[in-house]
């Protein structure tokens, strides 16, 4: 909970940054971006790599293990693209690359910013966290009305940290290696997600 | 599409290499303070954008409704497929 208020920090520090005029260079802002872009998406392809459960999770699978991660992205992937069709300013490309963050407002937010936009990007990160919010908040109604695999779809990419306590509290303990399989396969998803979304 | 071979390339780097659980650990804390340092341009890069940073609340609108429809499509597609299984197991 804590390295998240810590993330929110830093942006919102650096939205004062650049509202008050402390980093003015544009070049040097887009060279920090791309530069830190692909140094993060490294970093995070040898964490998942190194990561045994990475590999351990597609060796085992079994077809009911699917169901949290393919609900997920099926449904995220409707919903979104159902307001793109709604939404005139915004495509469906567009809504559906958002909704593609699945909840890891960090790494699509700022995919989304180098590949297409400040005001995507903004989107991203404000949906990602309010789902991140939501699903902390209103798991238990979420599993009544939807059933026990509702939230673990519905926390996304973070069921295997910040939203775990609160899927369990809903779903049971039983949830607890669904939860983690679906934070682990769509963390991995996340970024192949986004980059297909953009590509429309 | 250079993001994703970076990410697959860093997967598969990560896979053979066996890094040690001190490697491992690091990995994790370099890339927490990537994602600080990266947020913190985007917050600069956004703080500048005055046609971004006057829609905040337009903006933010719409970011609510891209994170209830997700929530609502993930859990109408998980109940679905929930109440299909348990019926297969009947």
């Amino acid at each position: 909970m804590w390295s998240s208020i810590a993330i929110v920090a830093c942006f919102v520090i650096g939205v004062c940054a650049g509202r008050w005029g402390w980093w003015s260079d544009k070049e040097a802002i887009d060279l920090a971006n791309t530069g830190l872009l692909y140094l993060l998406l490294l970093l995070i392809g040898l964490y998942a790599g190194a990561d045994r459960r990475t590999w351990t999770a597609f060796r085992t699978l079994g077809s009911g293990i699917l169901v949290a991660p393919a609900s997920a992205v099926v449904g995220s992937g409707v919903g979104a693209a159902v307001l793109g069709m709604v939404l005139t300013e915004w495509s469906v490309g567009e809504m559906l690359a958002a909704g593609w963050g699945l909840g890891y407002y960090s790494l699509s937010s700022v995919m989304i910013g180098q590949m297409h936009g400040d005001e995507l990007a903004l989107i991203a990160l404000l949906a990602n966290i309010i789902r991140e919010i939501t699903t902390i908040l209103l798991a238990v109604p979420i599993s009544r009305v939807f059933g026990p695999i509702a939230p673990i779809a519905s926390g996304g990419a973070t069921s295997a940290d910040t939203t775990l306590p609160a899927i369990l509290n809903a779903s049971g303990k039983e949830a607890a290696v669904p939860a983690v399989f679906n934070g682990i396969v769509l963390t991995f998803l996340v970024p192949i997600l986004v980059t297909l979304a953009l590509q429309r | 599409m250079s993001v994703l071979l970076i990410f697959l390339l860093g997967l598969l780097v990560g896979k053979w290499a066996a890094f040690s659980a001190t490697v491992i650990d690091r990995l994790t804390h370099a890339s927490i303070a990537v994602v600080m340092l990266l947020l913190f341009v985007l917050g600069v890069s956004i703080g500048r954008n005055d046609a971004v940073f006057l829609r905040l609340g337009d903006l933010g609108l719409v970011a609510a409704g891209v994170a209830w429809s997700c929530i609502l499509g993930s859990g109408a597609v998980a109940g679905i497929a929930h109440r299909w299984r348990s019926r297969r197991v009947e």
